[in-house]
């Protein structure tokens, strides 16, 4: 035992003076008042008979001092604060990573691995030392301090009690770098990691590479949105597309290498500075496995030239080690669409394509459930969601004297209000959205919107000759075609340029700021643009360098593709839209179109998001669009704009949805630790003594309370004296 | 206090009690002066029931065949006798118990009251009164005095009475006897807390033919003192201490003590043919004095 208060010198003497003072005090009251009798002659044949209890009650009166000592000593050490075995001066210093991603809600261990998480929690702060400090971090998509560096084991346990699952994964990176940097200076550091092991690392040697931060992010995944299903076009037979295909079990997990039999170690380059620091890291683990079947991805789109039917894309990853069967149901504005029974072996991941799907408007869901109707251990993951793109009636001016390629393409899409008119006749009255110049470059009005040039009228740009192209020409081009382009413009999606070939065209000159979307080699070999987007005073721009009838680009698929991206691509629809986000990064919702969010004085500055729990909270809002952190997985709504913007979250998360726990955590630093190793096994939290952190002093004031009462009734009884 | 003690109610009584004094013992009404001595004398005066240690050659035989009664004869020889009134005038005859919402010194009046009625009807019969103050020596002396108009000489005499001092009835009944030659009833108003002993007193009285009576003061309060928890009693005229806690149980046993104390007196006055009367101080004097009277003897 220990005494965290004073000292057992001054004790000593406290309880030396104490205990004198209360014999003494004691020898004064055996100093009883004196009362006059008559005759004590009379009280003899009576004291004769109390003379022969005298030795019992010396002894009663002995105890009533020994039991007052006792009640001077049980003071006297509750002033020492006494401590268990186990206590330290210098004191350990906790960092506590209470994993709280979308898997600790799985219910493998009831009621779930997060309480389990608590519990153990709660014992490491029963079993904390009187010197020993915590600091609480709720370990999610970003690491959350809960508590400060505290002994107060009562803030520690509310902080516990108050943490919460999230739909996200849990950034063990980011919580490390924070532990280690609270951990700087402090006595005998120590990282307590409370998780089931389903963790967010950086790949081996991603930050020791030099590589910013931006750099790493995009690495280990984190800000790539969750994108359209692959394909181009639709199914035309509309049949149903079902590929199988098994992934190793971890392999999606970041920085994981799968190995048979043993789970792969976490690769972190943090663990040197724990080596160096000499922070010791421990590993709680909770959880003992179970049955899942995970939507890993969902995510629809509207069919390019069918606007009004879209398909949508499920991955199902089966993580268990048997095989399961699954229904999985597809419900499109709550309704339910398809239902199919699926077999899945195990670990299998399983994509469905369900094309050619219409009636839904707006919202979709997917959901997987056991065929045997009970539900897996972690219903997170059984559910997904995503949003069709906002369909929105553009408005395009075609300037053409009359072109049937371009009207062909325009009629594709229904959802387009177009207006025709003679260059002669621009502009018109109206506002459109876009507007596209068929070979000639008049004066642009800022009120027709955006601009599409196809071929420029002539190589001089002046009043004179009436054209005021955005750029200027360069030499004439022959039989070219585009050798190299710009593959992630929203103008060019979906399109085989290489098959593209062009009579004649000229070359285009970019200004300062424009962007190149095509080149040509036909100019000896050099990169030639012949496709240039830009801005300019009167809104934006794409120029093509060449007449579209002068080539084979109207006769392909890809020539309507072109119009209707550049329109799309200008009109915000489906360009920045996505169907559904991802949980655990930073969203950036638009609040509407772009032409929309120009007008700076609509948009409000902040934004309420309607959670889909129901919590609502405040995003600002910045260049247009709500930017906020997305924690949970569902439908949102963005009240304040008009009208009320909404979207779809998923977790989709593969390495959420293995359930099954790692009992044992290994970390992989960049260099061997001191002792050649290169791999550590975070062991258990060790040094812990259940009850040191017991307020003995409280017990013992109790303990002198109480005796001084039993003190009380035996006196007042006449037993003790 | 003494105006209480001596008011016209006492007075008042003083005298009625002189008068059924007389009714005591009808038919005796040739002498003012009367003195028993017992065997000595040739005149009858009258039975009294046997009791243990008197002499059977007094029995009355013939009573005791008629009615089966034992029954001692007394003979009265007339004379002019002395009466002496031996007032206990130590500290535990003025005690009060502490804590007593009365502080009055209850024994020591009682004892002043009956000592002053009974002066009063012995000078009512013109017999020679005598009162000493005693606690472990003579204290004080009012000299002898006859007649029925001295009462208030007797009355001052005990006003004036301080009690204090330890208590040694031997020692201050030698003093007496050597000073009072002249034999007769010596009438000892005592409690009796005497830690050599109440029989030295008595015995010294009778061995120099007086004839004692005892008239034992008792106070309740004395056997079950207002007491309780733990206390150092210390005697009030010795200082004699002693520690001790006070319980009911303790009380009990004090009072049973007191009892066996006061029961050992009047088994010894018995035996010694010393008329013994315990006058509790709660009870009123002059039935007190009429008791005294009832015993015979006292008066003739």
């Amino acid at each position: 035992m220990t005494f965290a208060g004073l000292p057992l010198t001054t004790l000593l003497g406290i309880g030396a003076v104490v205990g004198a003072l209360t014999v003494a005090l004691y020898v004064l009251k055996l100093r009883r008042r004196p009362v006059p009798v008559p005759f004590t002659r009379l009280w003899q044949q009576v004291l004769s008979d109390e003379q022969s209890s005298s030795l019992f009650s010396r002894l009663r009166q002995l105890l009533s001092l020994l039991l007052q000592l006792v009640i001077v000593t049980a003071l006297v050490l509750a002033l020492g604060d006494p401590r268990a075995e186990g206590h330290r001066e210098a004191g350990r210093t906790f960092v506590v990573l209470l994993d709280a991603s979308a898997s600790m809600a799985a219910t493998d261990t009831p009621p779930s691995r997060l309480e389990r998480g608590r519990e153990e929690v709660l014992r490491i702060i029963e079993g904390m030392a009187a010197a020993d400090r915590m600091l609480l971090v709720r370990m999610g998509a970003t690491p959350t301090p809960l508590t400060t560096l505290t002994d107060d084991a009562a803030a520690l346990k509310s902080a516990v009690e108050g943490v919460r699952t999230s739909d996200t994964g849990a950034d063990f990176e980011a919580a490390l770098r924070l532990a280690l940097d609270a951990l700087r200076g402090q006595p005998e550091p120590e990282i307590v990691l409370v998780s089931d092991g389903a963790l967010v690392t950086a790949p081996r040697g991603t930050l020791l590479d030099g590589e910013d931060e931006e750099g790493r992010e995009a690495a280990s995944g984190t800000t790539a949105p969750q994108g359209a299903p692959g394909g181009t076009d639709a199914d035309p037979a509309g049949a149903m597309a079902v590929t199988a295909d098994s992934i190793p079990r971890g392999a999606e997990g970041a920085g994981e290498t799968p190995e048979q039999g043993e789970p792969p170690a976490l690769r972190s380059p943090l663990l040197d500075q724990a080596r160096e620091q000499g922070v010791r890291v421990s590993y709680v683990p909770v959880g003992v496995g179970g049955r899942n079947v995970a939507l890993t991805q969902f995510a629809v789109r509207r069919y390019p030239l069918d606007k009004s039917r879209h398909e949508a894309l499920v991955e199902l990853t089966n993580t268990d080690p048997e095989p399961v069967e699954v229904e999985l149901a597809l419900y499109g504005d709550g309704v339910i669409v398809d239902v199919q029974r699926l077999s899945l072996r195990a670990g299998e991941v399983l994509r469905r394509l369900y094309p050619d799907l219409g009636g839904a408007s707006a919202e979709l869901m997917a959901e997987v459930r056991l065929a045997d109707g009970r539900g897996d251990d972690l219903p997170a993951d059984d559910r997904a969601y995503a949003m069709l793109p906002e369909r929105r009636r553009a408005r395009v001016l075609l300037v053409t004297e009359g072109n049937t390629y371009l009207e062909a393409a325009v009629l594709l899409d229904e959802y387009l209000q177009v207006t025709e008119v003679a260059p002669a006749d621009y502009p018109p009255p109206g506002d459109f959205d876009v507007t596209i110049f068929d070979g000639v470059a008049p004066p642009r009005d800022a009120r027709t919107g955006a601009a599409l040039y196809l071929g420029l009228p002539g190589p001089t740009n002046d009043e004179a000759s009436g054209n005021q192209a955005p750029l200027e020409q360069g030499p004439e081009l022959e039989m070219f075609g585009f050798d190299h382009w710009d593959e992630k413009s929203p103008f060019l999606r979906w399109m085989a340029m290489p098959d593209i070939q062009v009579l004649t065209g000229r070359a285009l000159i970019p200004r300062p700021g424009d962007r190149v979307l095509g080149w040509s080699e036909a100019l000896r070999g050099k990169r030639t643009p012949i496709l240039v987007g830009g801005r300019r005073p009167e809104g934006e721009f794409v120029v093509l360098g060449f007449d579209p009838r002068r080539s084979d680009l109207v006769l392909r698929v890809a020539w309507p593709l072109f119009v209707l991206n550049v329109i799309d691509a200008f009109t915000d629809e489906s360009a920045e839209a996505l169907s559904a986000y991802r949980t655990g990064q930073v969203w950036r919702v638009p609040l509407g179109s772009r032409g929309a969010a120009e007008e700076a004085e609509a948009v409000p500055a902040r934004v309420r998001v309607r959670q889909p729990d129901g919590s609502e909270i405040e995003a600002p809002v910045v260049d247009g669009h709500a930017v906020l952190f997305g924690e949970q997985a569902g439908f949102h709504r963005i009240e304040g704009t008009q009208p009320p913007v909404r979207f779809a979250a998923n977790l989709a998360r593969v390495e959420e949805s293995h359930i099954e726990p790692r009992k044992t955590l290994m970390f992989s630093g960049a260099t061997p630790d001191a002792e050649g190793a290169e791999v550590l096994t975070a062991g258990p939290v060790e040094g812990l003594h259940a009850g040191t952190q017991q307020r003995w002093w409280i017990l013992l004031l109790l303990g002198a309370v109480g005796l001084s009462l039993i003190e009380w009734i035996t006196y007042h009884r006449r037993w003790t004296v | 206090m003494e105006e209480d003690l001596w008011g016209e109610e006492f007075l008042r009584r003083l005298e009625s009690l002189a008068i059924v004094s007389r009714r005591v013992v009808p038919g005796r009404q040739r002498a003012e002066r009367r003195s028993k001595k017992r065997g000595s004398g040739v005149e009858f005066a009258d039975h009294r029931n046997y009791v243990e240690g008197d002499d059977i050659r007094y029995l009355d035989v013939g009573v005791y065949q008629r009615l089966g009664k034992l029954l001692v004869r007394l003979y009265e020889e007339e004379e002019d006798l002395s009466i002496y009134f031996i007032v206990d005038c130590s500290a535990s005859m003025a005690f009060a118990p502490p804590g007593a919402s009365e502080r009055r010194r209850r024994k020591f009046d009682q004892a002043r009251r009956l000592c002053a009625a009974l002066a009063y009807v012995g000078l009512a019969g013109l017999d020679r009164v005598t009162i000493v103050g005693v606690n472990d020596h003579l204290v004080s002396r009012m000299p002898t005095t006859r007649g029925k108009g001295r009462i208030f000489r007797v009355l001052r005499f005990l006003e004036e009475l301080e009690p204090q001092g330890s208590t040694d009835l031997e020692a201050a009944m030698k003093t007496f006897v050597a000073q009072h030659k002249r034999r007769g009833v010596a009438v000892l108003l005592s409690d009796l807390y005497d830690p050599a002993g109440f029989e030295g007193g008595i015995n010294v009285l009778r061995f120099n033919k007086f004839e004692p009576y005892v008239i034992h003061l008792v106070d309740p309060a004395d056997a079950r003192p207002p007491l309780r928890g733990d206390v150092r009693i210390v005697d009030c005229e010795s200082g004699e201490d002693r520690e001790v806690t006070v319980t009911p149980a303790l009380l009990q046993k004090l009072e049973e003590s007191y009892e066996d104390y006061r029961l050992r007196i009047e088994r010894f006055c018995a035996s010694r043919q010393v008329s013994y009367f315990a006058a509790g101080v709660d009870d009123p004097f002059d039935e007190l004095v009429l008791r005294v009277f009832r015993s015979g003897g006292f008066l003739r």
